[in-house]
């Protein structure tokens, strides 16, 4: 099964996560590199909540959590504003709301940054983000 | 009848996606009957078609106590495709003979999970930073490097360019093979890739395109739409990227005529990061992503200008003019008056009564005018006074004898007569106001002030007055009584129109909840001003260019290096050309400094506005002075009553005690009596008596009567202190 319900890289709700690379790139040795993303969905009408009745619930997904080679979902950290990346907890889930509603004007902001630290040059894509289970409904 | 709508809900089955579901609510009826308790068969008959459909309509009875209907079903398919099936059903209470309907409801909904994961998918890396390192200085490109470019799998060709402001949009202008290879809307990524590593030169959207049919070529521009993303943005998403930013009061915009409109208050600057996140960066942000060095400018000589922006509107946008010749400094100066005026009101009463001062026997045989009700009534109301009690009492006389001295009256009564007055007594009361007014000033002043700049003055003027004025008349008595002077009459001190009861005036509470737009207005007044001032400051420009920097962005600290010049400021302007035929690529940049050069931040950047209120600047010191003030005017209670204002008879005794007996113009005169030859001075109805004589030689308590013309009231003048001017508290003056 599938919803509408999508990350997207513009408000506009036109470039979704997924379809291409989504890039988050830092200099050795230099600062966090913050990304805004938009959960939304661009099907007209509809709401989105949480199956278990709670909230919406986004968090990182490690696809290889064994390999040292690789950044783990400590080098993440979300935020639903950039001030509040400052105060997050690494690799903590983010709650986002009861209730999702489509269309770009109610898009919910999703801050992400990445402070993974390397010595040496490294790249890895097994850091996924994914929400919890939700219903979509027509309204 | 019972109406229940219910709502079932269930997920769709199957692998099928949510947009291919109809997700909604479908409509199922059910209907239920309550039936007395009993009980009740029902026989099914099942048909089965060869066409695999097979219909049933099944109607339940509900127990009326549990309200549960149960259908239990039982079907025996036979060969032939017939099944019989018996129903038996529990009723209940018969509740009605009405129908009762409860429609069912059923809604589906889809399930699933947002994610990233896909195609691309998001990718982590930490990478070496790009070097760009010309083996000769000045050289245009080199073999010592090599950058590719890519754009979305177009391919590029000629030139690319991409421009950065800040407060604008970020442009790119790139040159594809092919024909309208691109559609207005879509959304573009640069990249560059050097030395291993891939930076994003640029995120945007299609602007416009051209396509060039002889060379094959379709030029396209774009813009990183940094206006319409904030159009999109929420009044609370556009306050939390703005944060020590003020709104004014009273202010609708939206968008981004509301960003710019809190912009005036802060000294930074906002745009669109290359990466695609929007950002508001403050002027002296160090350190913003890391400062850069730049030590590499092509060109001989470093150019820059100390140019000085003047003029301008804030409230309009207007640009101001750029020269590179100093002028005076602008600067703003605040004033805010603030004018309160509310009622002092009070209340005055008289009492007043008379009498004839004759028995019913001098009046028949004397033949006594006395005044009808009537007349008294004219007369007490002719004071122009409110009345709020009068009444008499007539003489009484009935057909029949009246016993007067030594002998009787034969007395005959026509039915209707009306008698005279023989005693009246009244109330009159006045009520009087007086407006106080009291005004005070604020001034903002900026402490950069200098002998020499040019003061522009805003004026901001706040009025609050007492809405009763005019209306509504409170009783003096409502004041507690504080003063008793020397003729006994006591004074009501002043109400205290502080209160919060909305009985006793809203002066104070208007301006109470007038600070808090007094306080912000001032705060964006002040706010504005001072980035304004800043706006000032940040006069200092220099650009050079480079050999290309991919990294670097708008809002970072850099440094320009120059073997004869060192500069360093914020990046706010950036400019990269590569050019993809001859193999160059440069950026050029330029660095605005605040003066003095490297000059830090001034104090005022605070996180929390700094508003003014009126309890800042002591509002309690103004209602102190305001009562005071009120305490002296004090108004009068009642009349004074000093002897010689009295009518008196020969024996001094005040006449208002025993009514209205008076001397006679023409009778002899006494010394004791000139005092009260003027009208002014007597009040009550004069009886005329001819035969003044006849009272000459009788007990001194009789004297001789005046012609009466008119039933006469007297009220006091009351002199009202005067209506004082506007108390002037004085200017404060607020220096940030």
């Amino acid at each position: 099964m599938a919803v509408t319900l999508q990350f997207y890289k513009d408000q506009f709700l036109t470039q979704p996560v997924g379809a291409t690379q989504l890039n988050f790139e830092r200099a050795v040795g230099g600062g966090p590199v913050d990304q805004l993303l938009y959960l939304g969905s661009a099907q007209e009408n509809r709401r989105f909540v949480a199956d278990d009745g709670g909230q919406i619930v986004v968090s990182v997904y490690d696809a290889d959590p064994s390999n040292a080679s690789r950044f783990h979902a400590s080098a993440l950290r979300l935020a639903l504003t950039q001030a509040g990346l400052d105060t997050a907890t690494d690799g903590a889930p983010l709650q986002v709301g009861m209730q999702i509603n489509s269309g770009m004007y109610a898009v919910v902001h999703v801050w992400v940054r990445f402070s993974g630290t390397s010595s040496t040059p490294m790249t890895g894509d097994n850091l996924s983000l994914v929400t919890n289970v939700v219903r979509e409904y027509a309204v | 009848m019972i109406n229940q709508t219910a709502v079932n809900e269930s997920p769709i089955n199957g692998d099928a996606a949510a947009s291919d579901q109809p997700v909604g609510i479908t409509g199922a009826q059910l209907r239920l009957r309550a039936y007395a308790k009993g009980q009740a068969a029902c026989l099914l008959h099942l048909v089965q078609s060869e066409t695999g459909t097979a219909s049933v309509a099944l109607r339940t009875t509900v127990s009326a106590p549990t309200g549960l209907a149960r259908a239990p079903v039982l079907c025996s398919v036979y060969a032939t495709g017939q099944a019989r099936a018996a129903l038996s059903t529990s009723v209940g209470l018969l509740l009605g003979a009405d129908r009762c309907a409860a429609p069912l409801r059923t809604r589906l909904y889809a399930t699933g999970t947002a994610t990233t994961q896909g195609i691309g998918g998001l990718r982590f890396a930490v990478r070496a930073p790009i070097s760009l390192d010309p083996s000769v200085p000045g050289s245009i490109g080199s073999a010592s490097h090599q950058w590719r470019v890519s754009c979305q799998g177009l391919q590029l060709t000629g030139q690319v360019r991409i421009d950065a402001e800040e407060n604008g949009a970020r442009t790119a202008s790139f040159v594809a093979v092919g024909q309208s290879v691109v559609e207005v809307g879509q959304s573009i990524a640069i990249d560059i890739e050097v030395g291993g590593g891939m930076t994003r030169l640029y995120s945007g959207f299609v602007e416009q395109f051209e396509d060039d049919p002889d060379a094959n070529t379709c030029t396209v521009r774009c813009t990183d739409n940094l206006q319409r993303y904030v159009d999109a943005l929420t009044q609370e998403q556009i306050d939390a990227i703005t944060p020590g930013a003020i709104t004014p009061p009273g202010s609708k915009e939206t968008g981004y005529a509301y960003l710019n409109t809190r912009l005036q208050t802060l000294a930074a600057s906002a745009y669109i990061r290359r990466d695609g996140g929007f950002v508001v960066v403050p002027w002296d942000a160090a350190a913003s992503g890391g400062g850069v060095v730049i030590d590499r400018p092509i060109y001989g000589s470093v150019p820059s200008a100390s140019t000085q922006q003047t003029g301008g509107d804030a409230q309009s946008g207007a640009p101001g003019s750029q020269t590179t010749t100093p002028n005076p400094v602008r600067r703003k100066e605040w004033r805010i008056t603030l004018d309160l005026s509310w009622v002092r009101i009070a209340k005055t009463k008289i009492s007043a009564g008379w009498q004839a001062g004759i028995s019913l026997c001098e009046w028949l045989n004397k033949n006594r005018p006395l005044p009808s009700p009537g007349t008294i009534e004219q007369a007490v109301r002719s004071t122009g006074w409110d009345v709020e009690a009068l009444g008499f009492e007539r003489m009484q006389l009935r057909s029949g004898w009246v016993g007067c001295g030594s002998g009787a009256v034969a007395i005959l009564v026509r039915p209707g007569t009306q008698f005279p007055a023989r005693s009246a007594s009244w109330t009159l009361s006045k009520r009087y106001t007086r407006t106080m007014r009291a005004t005070m000033t604020w001034r903002i002043v900026d402490r950069r002030t200098k002998p020499g700049d040019i003061i522009d003055v805003q004026e901001k003027r706040i009025t609050l007055r007492d809405p009763r004025d005019g209306r509504d008349w409170l009783d003096y008595g409502a004041g507690t009584l504080t003063a008793i002077d020397e003729n006994g009459d006591a004074y009501a001190d002043l109400i205290d129109i502080r209160d919060d009861q909305g009985a006793f005036g809203t002066a104070i509470m208007d301006a109470q909840r007038a600070v808090v737009d007094v306080g912000r207005t001032v705060a964006y007044a002040a706010a504005q001003a001072m980035a304004r001032t800043m706006r000032n400051r940040r006069t200092l420009r220099t650009r050079c260019s480079t050999p290309l920097l991919p990294d670097i962005d708008l809002g970072q600290s850099a440094t320009i290096q120059h073997p004869k010049l060192q500069r360093s400021g914020i990046i706010t302007r950036l400019s990269h050309t590569l050019n993809i035929t001859s193999g160059s690529a440069t950026t050029d940049v330029e660095i605005t400094s605040m003066t003095p050069a490297g000059g830090a931040a001034p104090e005022y950047v605070q996180a929390e506005p700094n508003l003014v209120t009126l309890q800042q600047v002591d509002a309690s010191s103004v209602l102190a002075s305001l009562r005071a003030a009120l305490q002296g005017m004090r108004l009068p209670t009642r009349l004074p009553t000093k002897p010689e204002d009295d009518v008196t008879r020969g024996d001094n005794a005040p006449m208002t005690r025993y009514g209205g007996v008076l001397l006679d113009a023409n009778a002899q005169t006494t010394s004791h009596l000139s005092e009260i030859d003027t009208p002014e001075h007597w009040q009550g109805w004069i009886a005329n008596v001819e035969d003044s004589a006849m009272f000459i030689d009788t007990a001194p308590r009789f004297a001789p009567l005046y012609k009466s013309t008119g039933f006469f009231v007297r009220v006091p003048p009351i002199n009202l202190p005067p209506q004082t001017d506007a108390i002037a508290l004085g200017t404060q003056t607020i220096i940030i």
